[in-house]
């Protein structure tokens, strides 16, 4: 399953390197608890664009390289893990959080990031 | 008391989950502000929920997913974007969004709820306050006061009033009636003193009484 990320560039970077890091810190902020959130490719934006997150998140941190969004093929197997009743798929946002596929992604990242993209935005 | 229960109740049920999702608990918030003017902030894997304009035996605490508040928050924001394109950012904003009645309560006037949040990795809280809803068909108002009595008011809409100069104060429910050169206040009621504000007419034939008891019992017919 196609599955979209907007972020910067440095940090798709870092995400593609090491996997998606749940208690990742932003620059000034504390770490956290988040899981890493992403939206299937065909929609429904339900919780906004994926780009604008992008274009969002290097407004905030103008040296990360400018907006991207990460491209990721996750294989449904992986994606099922992370539906629950707060996140069903027909809402079109794939929330993965420990204990909700977040381990599973993790233990196949480097064969998922060997496919995926990142897609420049301007 | 009924009222500090049904509010309790509500809220709980809102934030049940359901085959609605995230989606469902924001469109169940969203309908909540005609009723209650909220403050929800995330801490230590809880929303602390307090009612504005109440004592501190209405507000609770229910144990939620962060990942689930934020993507509330998200879709808050999103929703500000779709009526308002621009608004807000995801990160924090404020603004009105027009809120629907379910279909069950189609005698129900839409109505403008206020929103302000914050949801960046260290804050997330959101504010949700009523602003307006118009009269409907008719044009009157009836509003329901703690003390049991209720009092009927002409007017075509209905808005919150913000006490911008004490914050210790929750602000007023006003009703406004059109004349010739704009809108006029022509009642005020204080949030703290109000149960609720029912658009429309009581009708005669169900009995003054009966709707004002039923009112009491099941306040989402409100504003």
């Amino acid at each position: 399953m196609i599955l979209l990320h907007g972020t910067t560039r440095q940090r798709a970077e870092q995400i593609l390197a090491h996997g998606p890091d749940p208690r990742f810190c932003e620059p000034g902020g504390q770490a956290t608890e988040d899981g890493f959130s992403m939206y299937l490719d065909h929609g429904r934006f339900l919780f906004g664009d994926p780009d604008d997150y992008a274009h969002g998140k290097a407004r905030e941190f103008p040296d990360e390289g400018g907006p991207v969004t990460l491209v990721l093929n996750v294989p449904d197997a992986i994606v099922q893990k992370a539906v629950t009743d707060w996140f069903p798929l027909s809402q079109g946002l794939v929330q993965f959080d420990r204990g909700s596929g977040l381990e599973e992604l993790l233990a196949v990242w480097s064969q998922i990031a060997s496919s995926a993209l990142i897609r420049s935005l301007t | 008391m009924i009222h500090s229960t049904l509010f309790a109740d509500r809220v709980q049920m809102a934030f049940q989950p359901t085959p609605r999702g995230v989606v469902g608990l924001v469109d169940d918030l969203l309908g909540l502000c005609r009723l209650y003017q909220l403050r929800i902030k995330f801490q230590d894997g809880h929303c602390s929920i307090h009612r504005l304009g109440a004592d501190a035996g209405e507000s609770l605490d229910i144990p939620v997913p962060k990942s689930v508040f934020r993507a509330t928050l998200a879709r808050i924001a999103a929703i500000c974007n779709e009526q308002h394109p621009e608004s807000v950012t995801p990160y924090r904003g404020e603004g009105n969004i027009a809120v629907l009645p379910p279909d069950s309560q189609k005698f129900v006037p839409p109505s403008n709820c206020h929103v302000s949040f914050t949801n960046t990795p260290s804050d997330q809280q959101l504010e949700m306050r009523f602003s307006s809803s118009s009269a409907g068909d008719g044009n009157r108002f009836t509003v329901l006061l703690r003390d049991k009595r209720s009092v009927t008011v002409f007017g075509h809409s209905l808005k919150y009033v913000q006490n911008a100069s004490n914050e210790t104060d929750y602000g007023s429910y006003g009703i406004l009636s059109r004349t010739d050169s704009g809108e006029v206040l022509v009642a005020l009621f204080r949030v703290s003193e109000v149960i609720g504000v029912f658009s429309g007419d009581l009708r005669e034939e169900t009995g003054h009484q009966m709707q004002h008891r039923r009112a009491l019992e099941k306040e989402d017919q409100g504003l």
